[in-house]
């Protein structure tokens, strides 16, 4: 038998194959459907484990046992918040030097006046970069499971997929798409406000980017995938998430590598409090903004529609 | 210890009191429910519950949200409250969006081959594929 790359062993294994270094049985394969109409036997009840009187019994006593550990648990969580400092007083535990260095000195050091924006986009600016990554691994993994492809769709599934975006475009209402035509320019202003206004109020590129996603979703919605799709697809998709993770990376990797040498920031901080100021905070929230806009869109497209 | 001292410092760390009995709440719907699709939402309310012993942790009474307003002032630490667990529950909350949207897709894959969310009929069906 001719054996697999790895590649047709990760496909296996994201079609729940529990052993994909072994060479796949005649029936471990799993046959496309081709024929779904046929009324899956229903499921027997059969001699397993969990129908036995036997296994009744480990069943209860399990129960019993995840019950008591429930418990103990709250018991234990509940007796730990009693030996815990008071809600609101100054002796608590976070309540330190590192914070009161990121107060005191954050102003002048980076420039912004929104302190926790400071401390996220510079001083733990590489752990920020981490979660940047583990956003776009998330829309990855997404897309890989969900995406249509030949291994995991059949053509009746194509012609339903197709059935239903029928009946939505002839359905579509024409309330929602004109509220929809009013809002639109208002909901992205009001993301690229509190994208561009990170350093100076609550906000920023997180906060930003998930309006501008849901605005996204808003048109998708009220004018159907082609129309999101005349203007965002797949290239434009890509472009955007790798360019803003690339931008990201190049910033945070100039900033580590002057400051960790003394040498000279050429990017010159500003007047604290006004918009073009505190260095490459804008830069960066921007960056973060449009990846997780992008991320949104690709939850909610790929979760429904299987395809950007 | 006497109990009405505790139950008095329980009340007034009333989040964090909260939150522990939030954390137990999804706990035990991880464990008991046996449909996968609840298990993630139990798993949101455990991640909920970390955010809100953070965010509270970070708190002190009688100080301004951690914006500076004058920034010719220097900043004093004692007007501002601490902005460090705030930054930590924003790195938190994106992290479990994201493991949120992970394990709704392997959800929705095993529900396309098992036509099932219950993790006792996918475990049998799976194991009578392997035999």
């Amino acid at each position: 038998m001719k054996t697999d790359n790895w590649f047709q062993r990760l496909v296996r294994w994201t079609n729940g194959d529990s052993k994909p270094l072994h060479e796949p049985q005649a029936h471990v394969e799993f046959p496309k459907k081709e024929t779904p109409e046929a009324p899956e036997a229903p499921f027997e009840k059969g001699p397993s484990l969990l129908k036995s009187s036997a296994g009744e019994i480990t069943n209860f006593s399990l129960m019993v046992v995840s019950m008591f550990c429930c418990g103990v648990l709250i018991l234990v969580l509940l007796l730990t918040v009693a030996y815990l400092p008071r809600f609101g007083s100054s002796y608590n535990a976070p309540v330190n030097e590192v914070s009161q260095r990121y107060v005191e000195q954050g102003v002048q050091e980076v420039g912004a006046t929104n302190l926790v924006t400071n401390i996220i986009l510079v001083y733990r600016g590489f752990d920020t970069y981490g979660e940047s990554c583990v956003l776009f691994l998330g829309a990855t993994a997404v897309i890989m499971l969900m995406a249509i492809d030949r291994n995991n769709t059949t053509k009746k599934d194509l012609e339903e997929l197709e059935e239903t975006e029928k009946m939505e475009s002839k359905n579509r209402n024409q309330i929602i798409r004109h509220v929809t035509m009013i809002l639109m320019p208002i909901i992205f202003l009001y993301g690229l406000y509190i994208l561009c206004n990170g350093h100076l109020s609550p906000g920023g590129g997180f906060a930003g980017g998930s309006i501008l996603g849901g605005a996204l979703i808003l048109c998708e919605t009220a004018f159907g995938v082609k129309k999101v799709h005349s203007f965002f697809n797949h290239k434009v998709y890509h472009i955007i998430k790798v360019g803003a993770l690339i931008l990201y990376a190049v910033l945070i990797c100039y900033t580590i590598f002057v400051g960790a040498n003394g040498l000279e920031n050429i990017i010159p901080l500003g007047k604290p409090g006004s918009i073009l100021s505190a260095g490459i905070i804008l830069p960066i929230n921007v960056a973060v903004g449009l990846e997780v806009a992008c991320t949104m869109y690709a939850f909610y497209i790929y979760f429904g529609k299987g395809n950007l | 210890m006497h109990l009405s001292e505790i139950l008095a410092t329980l009340a007034a760390n009333r989040f964090a009191t909260a939150s522990a009995i939030l954390f137990v709440v999804g706990m035990a719907g991880m464990i008991f429910n046996r449909n996968l699709f609840k298990k993630v939402v139990a798993m949101g309310f455990m991640d909920s519950a970390v955010f809100l012993f953070l965010t509270s942790v970070g708190f002190v009474e009688g100080r301004l949200a951690p914006i500076v307003t004058d920034p010719s002032v220097p900043a004093s630490a004692e007007v501002y409250s601490n902005p460090l667990p705030a930054g930590l529950v924003l790195t938190g909350i994106v992290v479990s969006v994201s493991f949120t949207a992970f394990s709704l897709a392997l959800t929705m894959r095993l529900y396309k081959k098992y036509h099932s969310l219950d993790i006792d009929e996918i475990m049998m069906k799976s194991q009578r594929n392997e035999d």
